[in-house]
């Protein structure tokens, strides 16, 4: 019997020679997975695979895919680094620190207090009431994390 | 703005709740198992029935045993009770009269944290987290 044969590519086995790299991709562009298949499977693969994928060596820490275009071809680009940093790193209770122009973002904070806050874009201008040293994360896909620590104390 | 945090009211009952978890787990730490002292807080009521005039087959039970009167027994558990309990119970109401007179937010922080105390306020479990969008 004729059977058709989907290649199974081999993930996780890092820059294995002979194998073509590839990463795998949801609907956000982040990697979910990455790995290699011999170059013989990669057309197969194209037509058959169902789970989005785009040859390259990307890892989800350090890349993700960008859609292009009306097409929205998918490439696969390295994360950017945030450039900037809050406009204080010490700052009064209640008096507001700011990260100008972040996008859409999870801001975590521990310290004191700690908790969550989804950002929708835009100056980021926060604040707190409880004294102490606060480490603030960014999480705005497809930058890279980002950790900021910012000290609250008394008004000046 | 977003504000994260409580108010200062609400933060002077969280840091009251702190010390209280905090010398609540030091009574804790004598290696008693509970159910041993759920026996001895009966045994100290018992106690105080008796010196309040009462009678009690524990109390009496236990002084004859060692020989000595249901009073004589009574007032042994009611000092011995006192003896660890007392001294825990006088240092959070020494704590919480720091924290409500503390007038600023670091004030209650630095009551707590002179005397061993960490508080952690977790606001994604509370949701405490406030918005001021006026300053």
């Amino acid at each position: 019997m004729n059977q058709l044969e989907i290649p199974s590519p081999i993930t996780d086995l890092g820059n294995q020679t002979g194998l073509v790299r590839f990463v795998d991709y949801d609907p956000s562009g982040r990697i979910i997975a990455d790995g290699g298949m011999s170059e013989q499977d990669v057309p197969a693969a194209q037509q058959f695979r169902l789970q989005p994928f785009l040859l390259g060596d990307g890892k989800p820490e350090t890349h993700y895919v960008e859609f292009v275009g009306d097409a929205r071809a998918p490439v696969l680009r390295v994360r950017p680094a945030f450039t900037e940093g809050f406009d204080k790193t010490e700052v009064a209770l209640r008096e507001a620190a700011t990260l100008a122009d972040l996008p859409a973002a999870t801001v975590s904070f521990e310290g004191p207090m700690k908790g969550t806050h989804r950002h929708p874009g835009g100056d980021l201008v926060v604040g707190w009431t409880l004294p102490g040293t606060y480490t603030v994360r960014i999480e705005a896909f497809p930058y890279l994390p980002a950790e900021f620590t910012l000290t609250v104390g008394d008004a000046t | 703005m977003i504000l994260f945090g409580p108010e200062f009211d609400e933060l002077r009952e969280r840091a009251k709740a702190a010390a209280m978890l905090h010398f609540v787990e030091q009574a804790s730490q004598d290696g008693v198992p509970p159910t041993l002292r759920a026996m001895y807080v009966r045994k100290a009521e018992q106690a105080q029935l008796v010196l309040d005039g009462c009678s009690s087959s524990l109390i009496e039970g236990e002084a004859a045993l060692r020989g000595i009167t249901a009073i004589q027994m009574a007032q042994v558990v009611i000092s011995m009770a006192a003896a660890g309990g007392d001294e825990i119970e006088l240092k959070r109401m020494e704590t919480n009269v720091a924290i409500e007179t503390a007038a600023t937010e670091t004030e209650i922080v630095e009551a707590l944290r002179t005397r061993g105390i960490t508080m952690q306020i977790d606001l994604s479990q509370i949701g405490a987290a406030s918005a001021d969008s006026g300053a």
